[in-house]
């Protein structure tokens, strides 16, 4: 009855509203939450939910979407909802059918939101049973409840004239990017960098990226980067007074209702001075209204940043967890190799948490998993804390880690209902950390190195210029990379952008270079010798031991394909497409695609279609003959495959005269006779 | 009593009665002129004989540039003319024949000829060594005819003649043309399939070779003749024994050979030895006309005839042999003095489908170098293991090219030997277990002189090898028929011992060259043909075979105690590749020249071998 209710006042308050007003949803999903789970007869999980600045939080809605076990009872099972730690909404957990997903729909007032003014905490508790027994239902897998991803925010945002917000905020609020149709290395830096900012935004909206010509009449709502000679006129006029060796940015209105954020400058000079401008995080989020004219402004190159080699567990995006109950008690960290510059040697894991004190009988145990295995387990009787260092196995990381801290509660044996039932565990994730120690030697270098190993040293970035166009949001996926969450700066880093055309492969030799080119450019020549493919010829990968091919990719078209290998004393990611259709979906789709590479295995080529949404990974060390390359592959085979049968009819004919000859000579001998 | 340059020569003390006496009796159990057997068994050096006749006024004639009447010749046979030593010539106008004769002075040949010719005869007295190559150039034809033929006739199926029958050429050359095809279809695979096919193949005859030798280690200490019963045998029991001793242009070794023969313990009354020269060989019969001792062989003359061939000369010399038994030696070759006696023993333990004794080979120079090493190591384990391994699995055993001993009745029925193969005694060996005969192995040595110069080595090598061709065509022309004949064991004994040897040999460089260039070049073409796991395979079966070689050559030297010689098996796989260099060459003249004979030069040797075969009978005599 409370849900029908409180879906009609939903429908009432979209009624009022949803005509005028500019209203979004924003899922936990997009927030980077998974479905998850309450197990046992109580527990609870905690949120923190992203909010916007122009997110108007006072007319916003949480909806929940919570689907509990059927077997549970009624009468007995409770879900609460607490805001910055304030309950706000306790309701019996129904289950009516096997599919059966209750709704809960919960107003939003701007006191929940944090002292930040980013975070609203949401808190989730359970107390579930499914019988008298209290003691009988500890433990039963049946008793749970589920808070599903798809549970949303229902925003409602703010005039845009009526708010007052950074300059990161204001981009933020687009999603678009719209480079100029010709447009060059600046031009590619600048959609690049605006895409790495929306990008850090979060959320599963994709980002368009569009090209204008200055005779446009309408590009819609975007951010539009371009010198200002590129832009349309009926942006131009939309523009103040600047002079040259200056910068601007603008956030323009147009009458028709488009927002077009402007990043522009008079001359080559100023609009550097503007495009590094974004790349500042200091300005960025500072205050801005609608126009900022910019003066000066270095760029903010990757040169050799030293990444910490300690980080708290808060700084890996884990929060301070109170864990109450018996049983399971865990909590998963994600981390990533990305976050370090490179493949540790050693990881230790420092743990520092408190428990209650269990009585005499009371058993209690602290596991630690990393993907999945288990590290560490100590027993936790009579401790009412937790200091250690725990050592994590090397081989056991992958590119993309879960680390998982268990504390396991069980009252004094068999006595249940006087045991001591509600243990709790806390997890300190601001002393809690993961310290990387050592290096390790590489030999073979792969994407586990990516991107640690390109900010190690300077990095330049080469591109084909045909296709600066085309690549902002595949340089934009690559800036965003390799600043990771926990690249705790003041600058958003940009690799130095070379047009492939000028690139001299002899000065680098400091620098690592990531090389984003069209498969025909001739600089791949240069780095023939090393590249695990010679992707510029028709090739075939994987064959078995019998050396005839079992695996082979024919279908190029919307593939890119990445390969990272060593040159002299550079690393070198080069990035193609393999097709000429959707060039810049197949470079983003595979930048995607080793970005998140959550394979174990050490990858050095990775191809990737359909944007990223399948892709495979190779393992090609140097001479492994995984490789066969279709048509030239060497003189020898094409002049073996084209004239084999020819071959083998010369051969046959001198076979022929072969016979006849030793049958003549055979004759011969025997004239003794 | 006839009157005979003998009886002349006692009269002036250039002969004793004595010996006379002794002469009788073998001229008697020879049919022989007494001059011949006195020239013949060791009793007068030629250079005595003729100063004699000189003195006596006779001096020799040229026979061989005299004008000849050849209706004479004619009406004479072979034998007689061989037996007597007698040539007729020409009427000489005065109403005599005149007839060259070893001994002017024979009355006895004299009234023999003169009731033949029915006519007065004057005897002129000549060399008997050139009334030999005279009669046996006029005469010898139809015998010549008949070696090179005779088994040709009796037994098509048999002889060599015939290198590639047309069905087994197909055979060659679709087998060819089908492994071309696959190779084209599917290269890689194809490859690999040969590749490991030759690899197991090589393998697999290698273990064989061990498996034999390992069976045949088990008669190492074994005597099937002890020297108590070569004592009890009493020497006028023995039976005449003949030796054939084929030579051609082995003018220098004469002398040893003389020194050899005189060394065998066998009475020499009994030893019915000949020494086969090549009609052309005028080297080697004026080396025996100018010896200072009496020779103990007598000489044979082959009349020419293709193929020029050691069995053709065997064959021949065969239709004057006079033995119970028969053997063959090389010019150079030092046999156990008691040989002879322990074969006659033996013949007469064994049952009587044994028809040949093969004794074993070894060498007296085996230290001179590298080459007379492994050719000592190699024919240490052939002989002294394969050989005894071969006769225990009763499978066809390879005759060894001299040391043989037959029986002579038995060989002559067995058609002698093919003129036209180059290795006739493997031939022979074959053909004597197709004939449900038995071949035994006799525990004693003859010691040869092993080739220590590589090129002579190799063009020795090459005969051997294409000879091995020979008989694995001729014997496989069939081989349902060969079943039948032989059984399965003796078919697989006989394809892995003759058969597959050539093969080997002939895979071993290609297979080698593989490796090589798989392991130094490391192309990455030629990786795709050696997948790890090919790689794997034929490496052990490279490294194994060559390993087990190394070992059955180890092997080889315990039973003789040439314990210094155990590092040199190491060499062994390069030892291999002087093999597949030969095995290639025998291919090509199986081609070219199927029935030419390689001939090996022997004397090259600068060791003495009184030494060496002293030492080698002390060690063999002391197991």
């Amino acid at each position: 009855m409370k849900t029908k209710s409180s879906l009609l006042v939903l429908f009432l308050l979209m009624a009022g509203s949803i005509i005028a007003q500019d209203f979004k949803t924003r899922s936990l999903e997009a927030m980077g939450y998974r479905n998850e789970s309450i197990m046992g007869i109580n527990g609870a999980i905690s949120y923190f939910l992203k909010v916007q600045p122009r997110d108007d939080v006072d007319r916003t809605n949480l909806i929940l979407q919570v689907k509990p076990s059927q077997v549970l009872r009624e009468d007995m099972s409770t879900i609460t909802v607490s805001l910055k730690d304030e309950p706000v909404y306790t309701t019996r957990l129904v289950a009516d059918a096997i599919d059966s997903v209750m709704t809960i729909v919960i107003p939003l007032n701007k006191r929940y939101v944090q002292e930040d003014g980013r975070f609203i905490k949401m808190r989730i508790d359970a107390k579930m049973a499914m019988s008298d027994e209290y003691c009988k239902d500890v433990d039963n897998p049946a008793i749970w409840v589920t808070v599903r991803n798809s549970s949303y925010l229902e925003v409602v945002k703010q005039d845009r004239t009526t708010y007052y917000h950074s300059l990161k905020e204001t981009i933020s609020e687009f999603n678009a990017v719209s480079t100029p149709v010709n447009a060059d290395l600046d031009d590619l830096t600048s959609g690049a960098i605006v895409f790495a900012l929306l990008k850090q935004k979060g959320g599963l909206e994709e980002i368009a990226t569009t090209n204008y010509r200055n005779t446009d009449s309408s590009v819609g709502t975007t951010v539009l980067t371009g010198l200002y000679s590129k832009l349309p006129p009926y942006i131009q006029a939309q523009l103040p007074e600047f002079k040259n060796g200056q910068g601007l940015i603008k956030n323009v209105i147009l009458d028709n209702g488009d927002y077009i954020f402007v990043i522009t400058g008079k001359d080559q000079e100023g609009y550097r001075k503007a495009i590094y401008t974004l790349t500042n995080y200091k300005i960025i989020n500072g205050s801005f209204t609608y126009t900022m004219i910019v003066d000066a402004g270095p760029p903010s190159y990757f040169d050799k940043n030293q990444l910490p080699v300690v980080f708290s567990l808060e700084e890996l995006g884990g929060t301070p967890k109170l864990m109450e109950g018996i049983g399971a008690l865990k909590t998963n960290y994600a981390f990533s190799l990305a976050d370090y510059n490179a493949i540790p040697k050693k990881l230790t894991f420092h743990l520092e948490a408190m428990l209650s004190l269990l009585k005499e009988g009371d058993r209690g145990f602290l596991n630690v998993y990393l993907n999945d295995n288990l590290v560490f387990s100590t027993d936790l009787h009579d401790k009412t804390s937790f200091n250690g260092d725990i050592e994590l196995k090397p081989y056991l990381l992958t590119k993309n880690n879960s680390l998982v801290v268990e504390m396991r509660f069980h009252g004094a044996g068999g006595i249940c209902k006087e045991g001591f039932s509600n243990f709790f565990g806390f997890i300190d994730t601001k002393t809690s950390n993961l310290v990387f120690s050592g290096e390790k030697v590489n030999e073979f270098y792969n994407f586990f190195n990516y991107p640690g190993e390109f900010r190690k040293k300077a990095l330049r970035c080469i591109i084909t210029p045909t296709l600066m166009p085309y690549l902002a949001p595949s340089l934009g996926e690559l800036i965003y990379q390799l600043n990771t969450a926990t690249l705790a700066a003041n600058y958003l880093f940009i690799p130095e952008l070379v047009s492939s055309d000028k690139a001299n492969l002899n000065d680098m030799a400091n620098m690592n270079a990531i090389a984003l080119l069209h498969r025909n450019d001739p600089l791949i020549k240069n780095f023939e010798k090393n590249l695990p493919v010679q992707f510029n010829r028709d090739f075939q990968l994987y064959k078995d031991i019998s050396g005839e091919t079992s695996y082979s990719i024919n279908d190029f078209s919307n593939s890119g394909i990445a390969q990272i290998f060593r040159q002299g004393s550079s690393t070198f990611l080069l990035v193609s497409a393999l097709g000429d259709s959707s060039i810049s979906d197949a470079f983003e789709g595979v930048i995607k695609s080793f970005g998140s590479q959550y394979s174990a295995i050490e990858s050095n080529v990775c191809i990737a279609n359909s944007k990223g949404k399948s892709n495979f990974f190779f393992k090609l060390p140097d001479n492994a003959g995984l490789v066969t390359y279709r048509g030239d592959k060497n003189n020898m085979a094409m002049l073996w495959n084209k004239y084999k049968y020819f071959l083998l009819g010369g051969l046959a004919i001198l076979l022929v005269l072969g016979f006849f000859f030793v049958r003549k000579r055979v004759k011969k001998s025997q004239e003794i006779v | 009593m006839p009157v005979c340059a003998l009886n002349n020569m006692i009269s002036v003390g250039l002969f004793t009665t004595a010996k006379l006496d002794e002469i009788d009796v073998i001229s008697d159990e020879f049919d022989y002129a007494q001059i011949k057997a006195a020239l013949n068994f060791g009793y007068l050096t030629r250079k005595l004989y003729v100063s004699f006749l000189e003195r006596s006024g006779y001096p020799l004639v040229d026979v061989r540039n005299e004008v000849l009447d050849e209706s004479f010749v004619e009406q004479c046979d072979l034998l007689h003319l061989n037996a007597f030593l007698y040539l007729p010539m020409r009427n000489d106008g005065k109403g005599n024949l005149l007839v060259a004769a070893a001994d002017p002075m024979d009355e006895r040949l004299q009234g023999i000829l003169e009731i033949k010719f029915n006519t007065k005869i004057k005897l002129v007295a000549a060399s008997d060594l050139d009334i030999t190559w005279m009669v046996h150039k006029l005469r010898g034809e139809y015998y010549v005819k008949e070696s090179v033929f005779s088994l040709m006739r009796k037994d098509p199926e048999s002889s060599g003649l015939t290198t590639f029958t047309d069905a087994q050429l197909l055979f060659i050359f679709i087998s060819i043309a089908f492994a071309l095809l696959l190779l084209t279809v599917n290269f890689v695979n194809s490859f690999i399939f040969f590749n490991l096919f030759f690899s197991f193949v090589f393998l697999f005859s290698i273990v064989f070779k061990l498996y034999i030798a390992l069976k045949g280690s088990k008669y190492e200490l074994v005597e099937v003749v002890t020297k108590e019963e070569v004592k009890a045998i009493k020497n006028d029991t023995l039976p005449v024994y003949t030796i054939l001793l084929p030579v051609y242009k082995e003018d220098k070794l004469i002398r040893k050979l003389i020194w050899n023969l005189r060394s065998l313990d066998y009475p020499r009354g009994k030893l019915d030895v000949k020494l086969l020269i090549e009609e052309d060989d005028d080297k080697t019969l004026n080396a025996v006309r100018n010896l200072d001792f009496p020779a103990n062989f007598e000489t044979i003359v082959v009349p020419f005839h293709m193929p020029k061939t050691k069995p053709k000369a065997c064959n021949y010399g065969l239709f004057f042999c006079k033995g119970i038994y028969l053997t063959i030696y090389d010019a150079e070759d030092v046999p156990d003095s008691d040989q002879l006696k322990k074969v006659v023993s033996l013949f007469r333990k064994l049952p009587k489908d044994y028809v040949v004794l093969q004794g074993a080979l070894n060498y007296f120079n085996k230290n001179e170098n590298l080459l007379t090493r492994m050719f000592t190591l190699e024919y240490s384990y052939w002989f002294d293991y394969m050989l005894p391994g071969l006769q225990s699995l009763d499978v066809p055993i390879p005759l060894g090219g001299t040391s043989n001993h037959f029986k002579l009745e038995k060989l002559r029925e067995l058609g002698g030997w093919d003129p036209f193969n180059v290795t006739e005694d493997a031939d022979l060996g074959v053909r004597v277990f197709e004939k449900r005969y038995k071949v035994g192995v006799v525990n004693s040595t003859t010691l040869e002189e092993a080739n220590n110069e590589p090129f002579n080595w190799i063009r020795q090598r090459s005969r051997w090898i294409k000879g091995y061709m020979q008989t694995s065509l001729v014997h496989m022309r069939n081989p349902i028929k060969l079943v039948n004949k032989i059984g399965w064991r003796g078919f697989f004994g006989f394809n892995f011992f003759v058969g597959f040897t050539p093969i080997t040999f002939l895979l071993y460089p290609i297979l080698l060259g593989f490796y090589i260039i798989y392991l130094v070049f490391d192309l990455q073409t030629v990786r795709i043909l050696f997948p790890d796991w090919v790689l794997y395979i034929s490496i052990f079966n490279f490294v194994a075979g060559n390993t087990l070689m190394i070992y059955v050559n180890m092997l080889a030297v315990f039973k003789r105690r040439f314990y210094e010689l155990i590092l040199f098996a190491l060499v062994n796989p390069f030892y291999w590749l002087m093999h597949s260099i030969a095995a290639y060459k025998g291919l090509w003249q199986l081609i070219y020249k199927p029935f030419y004979w390689e001939k090996t030069n022997h004397g090259l040797t600068k060791m003495s071998h009184s030494a060496s075969a002293a030492a080698a009978n002390a060690s063999a005599n002391e197991v």
